[in-house]
């Protein structure tokens, strides 16, 4: 049941028809597929163009997601979030309120942090998307992670990846942030274990070490 | 969440056909209306992406003043050197609201436009004057979080904090739809009850809010904003008071404007009369609070907003007073 | 073969001797002048590079093969019983694998709160089995509910359970207990009251002898323990035996569950996997119904099935912390003796009345007690185990009630606590607090300013130096890998970690050459993540078992190289002698000396503590707090937590336990509580928008301090340290808000409204408190 990156089958071959084009000329670059065009939406608005609409049943959706390009088909309705854990596997991110009230699903978006929870994965396309998982690797620490460990900013560790993505995208921005700078930056990201201080703690040792 | 259609229109055209044909709702951003979807208060059989509409991002200044795009993040209103330097109270309270994510996400237009947080108008299963029923249910049920004022026909707060900077900026919303283009002073673009209940915004079917002008000619150095909440990480206001002084540099010309206690940002006239006198004077302040309860109709549990907001009014005027003539 | 031994138990310069029996073949604490190299080291936990990147697998993280998504329908009203559920719809929707209702699965199908469980789907996707969910049709025969403590014990309100259940019971003092069909309750009962009257009369003689009473009463609101994962497992049958992927504090204890007679899953076998939790605090002890559901689905599909709640369900359905009304008076003399005290306290634990007492009576010398207590019943979900139950809400009525009598006899609140205080740590520990969060400052406190600020303190005390119920596996093999064991989870305190450190300390090898393995009942028996005692639990049977393993790869050293077993030891990873002079030979060397693949050697920890040092452990705390006058928001600045854990094995994760604690407590004062609509009986905050947990910009700075005591109550002398911080937090947050405002803030949580109140409340009647109060 579980869509595996490699599963979808490239582009070309599905029902011999190429999607790709049909958001030609619109504000966002599209890679967006499209399935099951409901006859009554086609060609009812405008003379211009067509309107393009999907759903409600799956469409192919293709991302950039740390630096890959994935596909996979999924309902347009599809969150962000759940596109990545259920379709990707990508489950670093955690879905806790699933309202945009608590940052555990914090992503990046081009570089700026989002809760993947409250936006439509198709609205992410086009986009540089960057989860947990692309920031590092057990094996390859970003210095932030580093730091993460060595002051222990996590306990039982759910929003321990929203919280790494906030911090991340919080030195890119401002690498010399003050306490207060750091408070509001995480202010997106519930802990309820209670690792706040650990974690300014943390990113301020990165960002005396001039890291990231 | 229950599976729809998401329409994708490119011009605005489009998208207001698509409304006006099918009622479907439009989506910004999404933070409230996948919130609502997810709740089951909205079920919508198809959805209208405007994302992909060209010309509705963006800030440019002309002779006129400041005109942002309706789909605008909130951060970046917030971070425009032009909304920081020329009207730095709709910077700071954007900055205060709601979370670092919601706000990159988060459309101004889609802030504007946003359903009241009403719990009992967010929560499946209740029917109410605002959505097709009857009666109030804050205003005899649990009501800690409602208006004091205007609360008759229904208790919900406007939720949006920039609200109030706009209309104390006599901001003009841009709307289209229809195959017209109108303008609504930002005052009057917030319905009240009763006005009509079934409203948020002054939008008929099919229209569109497509950008929110501030006209320089309302600019002002000497502002005060200041608001109070229960959690200053990710909360909504209990109450906030806007204070904008000599607006144009016209002496007298000031406005203030009470946001979170009223079901539309809410101007306050008499206040403003009492501010045209001399420069604040702790007599000037006494005065305000003593006239700031005046027309209030508290709840069952939230006639802590009248001391709350005499609070604040003395923030806001020790804040305005404090900032020098630019 | 019991051995008895001298050890040195205390703390700083505050040291005795002590000669204990030693049990079970179990080994001496380590003593404060032996060196130890890893214990008492700051490590880094073991999981934390799979917790930063993502990479460690929650139960909401499982995704088997042939994955079904289960959603359970919950009741939306406030009170009923439900006559039908009509499933025929449901069953056939597009993708619906398995379907059950409460009435086929519970012994009490009745929906008495608006959140109860009225059936369940499993479906392909979550989309299809929420359709499916809406398609059930129920009948329901709604009742009149209460949801409030209020409106239960209101005079004519609607009864919330069944059969003879009355809203309101008292569940202290007992009566005695009901002999079976014999004279009934009124005879037990006419006893305990008659007992209880003689006690009230007794107290009061001595109240109206004192030199002062004072009196309040006071109000904590409901906490729900809001984990950011949610409850729930998945759930797997393989060849009969069913894998559990659950979210627990209590691997073993979730088998139990799915596997007893009395189990509605009834599973011959069962494995449960836990090798991360995200967050319990004690509301994750039970499967619950939803563990039972997610199996019983899976059973009927044939495939596996995740069931963990949604936020919602979470909220309304998962626990919380009851509710309390805690009504009190209490008697001082000048020179700052107690001398009575009175409580009456009430508490809402759910429909049911036991587990709402709050922790009033504890803590310090407090006279002659009259103290009773009732059980309230409301139309809501019910209460769990909430870190530290009873405790936060106790403490801050009885912390306020101390400060109080302080300022009737214009005693310092701090010297009056020391006045009645005979614990032999804590009586040490608050002058270190008073120093530090700067007791003596001036401050601006309450009056014309807009600012102002004030400290308050508060102490805590537990019980955690652990039990019998743990096994540990230490395994050396060849290849000089070593592994150690056990099957129980570790909920974000470190367990794991702890563990690793101690077996490595007793074997003599740093951390890092160890591999541990936790969350898998096919490992050793381990306890529950409960009442603080994981650590005191699991730690002596890793060092026993450690213990053992090392002298098992020296007795073979010895035997191969020829050299005396006594003389050998293990330091830093190489074979030494008893001078300290290196062998030549390092600890991978000597297990290559192994005929065997490994040594394995499998320990229980002893049953019994030793009489130790101290039974309990204690901490001080300080806050300061920053009140907006004009608005009533309260910043918690600072917080001072002094606090004993025993012997500290990681500082480290010690200091976060310590800081977690504090910031559960700050976000009790401040912020918690559930909001419960009077027209539908429904929880209106089930989110964590409306339900306000503590966030960055409200965390204060958290100054821990860890006294480090060698307390002799087992071989490894640790005490846990997860309920105890959480005690004092929101009291010393109380007096601190008190302080700085000049008036009292009788109702918790400390809301901008709350405060506001208070303050408006004292400019109307400002006068001071009573001498004499009426009777409770």
């Amino acid at each position: 049941m579980a869509i595996t990156p490699e599963s979808g089958v490239p582009e070309e071959q599905r029902d011999g028809v190429s999607r790709r084009t049909f958001l030609k000329g619109a504000g966002a670059v599209a890679a967006v597929g499209v399935s099951q065009i409901p006859a009554t939406a086609v060609g009812s608005v405008g003379q211009e163009a067509d309107v393009d609409v999907l759903g409600p049943g799956p469409v192919p959706i293709r991302l950039r997601i740390n630096k890959t390009d994935r596909e996979v088909e999924a309902p347009p309705s599809t969150t962000l979030l759940d596109l990545l854990r259920d379709h990707h596997g990508l489950t670093g991110s955690k879905r806790v309120c699933d309202r945009g009230s608590c940052g555990a699903c914090t992503v990046l978006l081009d570089g700026r942090v989002v809760d993947a929870c409250s936006m439509l994965a198709i609205d992410a396309v086009g986009r540089e998307i960057t989860t947990v998982e692309g920031i590092g690797t057990p094996e390859n620490l970003t210095a932030l992670q580093q730091a993460f460990v060595e002051k222990d900013a996590l306990q039982c560790g759910f929003c321990t990846p929203g919280m790494v993505v906030s911090c991340t995208a919080l030195l890119a921005e401002n690498p010399k942030p003050d306490r207060d700078q750091i408070r509001q930056g995480i202010a997106g990201n519930i802990c309820r274990c209670g690792t706040y201080q650990n974690i300014i703690e943390a990113v301020e040792h990165t960002s005396r070490k001039g890291g990231k | 969440m229950r599976p729809f259609q998401v329409a994708m229109p490119k011009t605005v055209e489009q998208a207001s056909k698509l409304q006006q044909d099918d009622a479907a709702p439009f989506l910004a951003a999404g933070t409230d209306l996948l919130a609502r979807i997810k709740e089951h208060v909205t079920v919508p059989d198809q959805v209208v992406d405007l994302k992909r509409i060209d010309g509705l991002q963006g800030i440019r200044s002309d002779a006129r003043g400041l005109s942002i795009g309706a789909l605008t993040p909130m951060s970046e209103v917030a971070e425009n050197d032009t909304v920081q330097s020329d009207f730095p109270a709709l910077a700071e309270t954007i900055q205060n609201a709601a979370t670092p994510q919601i706000r990159n996400m988060a459309t101004l237009g889609g802030n504007l436009c946003q359903q009241p947080r009403c719990w009992y108008l967010r929560h499946e299963g209740y029917s109410c004057v605002k959505n097709g029923g009857t009666g109030c249910l804050a205003r005899d049920g649990e009501n800690e979080f409602h208006a004091i004022f205007g609360n008759k026909v229904c208790a919900v707060v406007q939720p949006s904090n920039a609200a109030p900077v706009l209309v104390a900026h006599g901001a003009m919303i841009e709307i289209q739809g229809g195959g017209k283009t109108r303008e609504v002073a930002a005052e009057e673009f917030f319905m009240t009850p009763e006005k009509d209940p079934r409203r948020d915004v002054s939008l008929a079917s099919g229209e569109i809010v497509t950008r929110i002008i501030l006209p320089n000619e309302n600019r002002t150095t000497r502002w005060g904003y200041s608001e109070a909440r229960e959690k200053q990480s990710f909360d909504w206001a209990q109450a906030s008071v806007t204070v904008l002084l000599d607006r144009g540099g016209r002496a007298g010309d000031h406005r203030v404007i009470f946001g979170a206690v009223s079901p539309a940002p809410l101007r306050r006239q008499d206040l403003e009369k009492v501010l045209a006198g001399d420069a604040a004077s702790a007599d000037q302040i006494s005065q305000l609070q003593q006239k700031v309860g005046e027309g209030a109709t508290p709840l069952s549990q939230n006639g802590y907003k009248v001391p709350m907001l005499q609070g604040l009014i003395a923030k806001s005027v020790r804040a305005a007073h404090g900032r020098k003539e630019g | 073969m019991a051995e008895e031994i001298t050890i040195k138990v205390g703390f700083g310069d505050h040291f005795r001797d002590l000669t204990v029996r030693l049990q079970d073949g179990d080994i001496a604490p380590w003593q404060p002048d032996q060196q130890l190299d890893v214990v008492g080291q700051r490590k880094p936990r073991l999981d934390a590079v799979a917790k930063v990147t993502g990479t460690a697998k929650y139960a909401y993280d499982q995704q088997p093969k042939g994955l079904l998504h289960g959603k359970i329908l919950r009741s939306p009203h406030g009170n009923a019983d439900i006559r039908s559920v009509d499933t025929t719809a449901a069953a056939a929707m597009p993708g619906v694998r398995a379907l059950l209702t409460a009435s086929d699965v519970f012994e009490d199908p009745t929906a008495r709160y608006a959140g109860a469980e009225v059936a369940a789907v499993a479906a392909d996707t979550e989309d299809q089995a929420e359709a499916a969910l809406r398609a059930i049709v129920v009948d329901y025969d709604v009742k009149d509910f209460c949801v409030t403590l209020d409106a239960s014990m209101a005079e004519d309100a609607p009864q919330v359970g069944r059969g003879d259940q009355k809203n309101v019971e008292r569940t202290s003092p007992r009566s005695r207990r009901r002999r079976r069909g014999g004279s009934g309750e009124g005879g037990g009962d006419q006893q305990a009251l008659e007992r209880m009257a003689a006690r009230e009369k007794e107290v009061n003689a001595i109240l109206d002898d004192c030199d002062a009473v004072v009196e309040g009463s006071f109000r904590t609101e409901v906490q729900t323990h809001a984990p950011l994962e949610t409850h729930g497992s998945v759930c797997s049958w393989e060849d009969g035996r069913l894998v559990c992927w659950a979210s627990t504090q209590a691997t073993f204890g979730f088998r139990r569950e799915m596997t007893s007679n009395w189990s509605p899953v009834g599973a011959q076998e069962c494995r449960v996997l836990c090798e991360y939790v995200g967050g319990g605090f004690g509301s994750k002890f039970s499967a619950g119904r939803e563990g039972v559901l997610g199996a019983l689905l899976a059973k009927q599909a044939g495939a596996p099935v995740k069931l963990l709640l949604d936020r919602s369900g979470e909220q309304t359905s998962a626990g919380n912390r009851p509710d309390s009304l805690q009504k009190m008076r209490m008697g001082v003399d000048k020179d700052g003796s107690i001398r009575g005290f009175q409580i009456r306290s009430w508490g809402t634990p759910g429909s049911g009345t036991g587990g709402a007492g709050a922790h009033n009576d504890g803590i310090y010398e407090l006279g002659e007690i009259d103290k009773v207590e009732y059980g309230v019943r409301t139309n809501c979900g019910g209460a769990r185990a909430h870190r530290a139950p009873g405790w936060p809400q106790g403490s801050v009525a009885l912390e306020q009630i101390m400060n109080m009598a302080a300022t009737a006899i214009g005693m310092d609140p701090v010297e009056f606590r020391k006045k009645n205080d005979s614990h032999p740590i804590r009586i040490h520990e608050y002058d270190l607090a008073k120093e530090r969060i700067g007791w003596d400052q001036q401050r601006i406190r309450g009056g014309a300013a807009n600012l102002c600020t004030g400290v308050g303190m508060a102490s805590n005390l537990w019980f955690s130096a652990g039990g019998g119920g743990a096994s540990v596996l230490v395994r050396i093999a060849k290849d000089g890998s070593v592994e150690v064991r056990n099957g129980a989870q570790d909920i974000g305190t470190g367990t794991r970690t702890v563990m690793g450190m101690v077996a490595a300390e007793e074997i003599g090898i740093p951390l890092e050459m160890i591999t541990t393995r936790i969350g898998d009942t096919d490992d050793p028996q381990g306890p529950m993540s409960g009442g603080s005692t994981t650590i005191g639990t699991v730690t002596p049977a890793a060092r026993l078992a450690a213990h053992h393993a090392r002298k098992e790869l020296l007795e073979v050293v010895a035997e191969r190289k020829g050299w005396e077993v006594a003389d050998l030891d293990i330091r830093k990873a190489r074979v030494i002698r008893n001078d300290g002079s290196d062998t030549g030979l390092s600890f991978q060397d000597a297990c290559l000396l192994m005929d065997d693949d490994a040594i394995e050697v499998l320990k229980a920890r002893p049953r019994r503590n030793y009489a130790g040092f101290s039974d309990t452990n204690a901490g001080v705390q300080a806050a300061e707090v920053e009140v907006d006058m004009e608005t009533g928001v309260v910043q918690v600045k600072k917080v001072v937590a002094v606090a004993d854990a025993g012997k500290l094995i990681n500082p480290l994760t010690a200091e976060s336990q310590v800081r977690g604690g504090v910031i559960q407590g700050v976000s009790f004062a401040l912020h918690e509580r559930r909001i419960m609509d009077r027209h539908q009986g429904r929880m209106l905050n089930d989110d964590l928008e409306n339900y306000k947990v503590l966030g960055s910009v409200d965390c204060p700075e958290i100054d821990v301090v860890l006294l480090d005591v060698y307390n002799g109550k087992s071989n490894t002398q640790v005490m846990g340290l997860g309920e105890p911080p959480i005690v004092a937090t929101a009291a010393a947050v109380a007096n601190a808000v008190a302080d700085a405002i000049g008036t009292r803030v009788f109702q918790l949580p400390l809301t901008p409204k709350n405060v506001l109140e208070a303050i408006a409340m004292k400019k109307a009647a400002n006068k001071p408190g009573t001498k004499k109060g009426a009777r409770l």
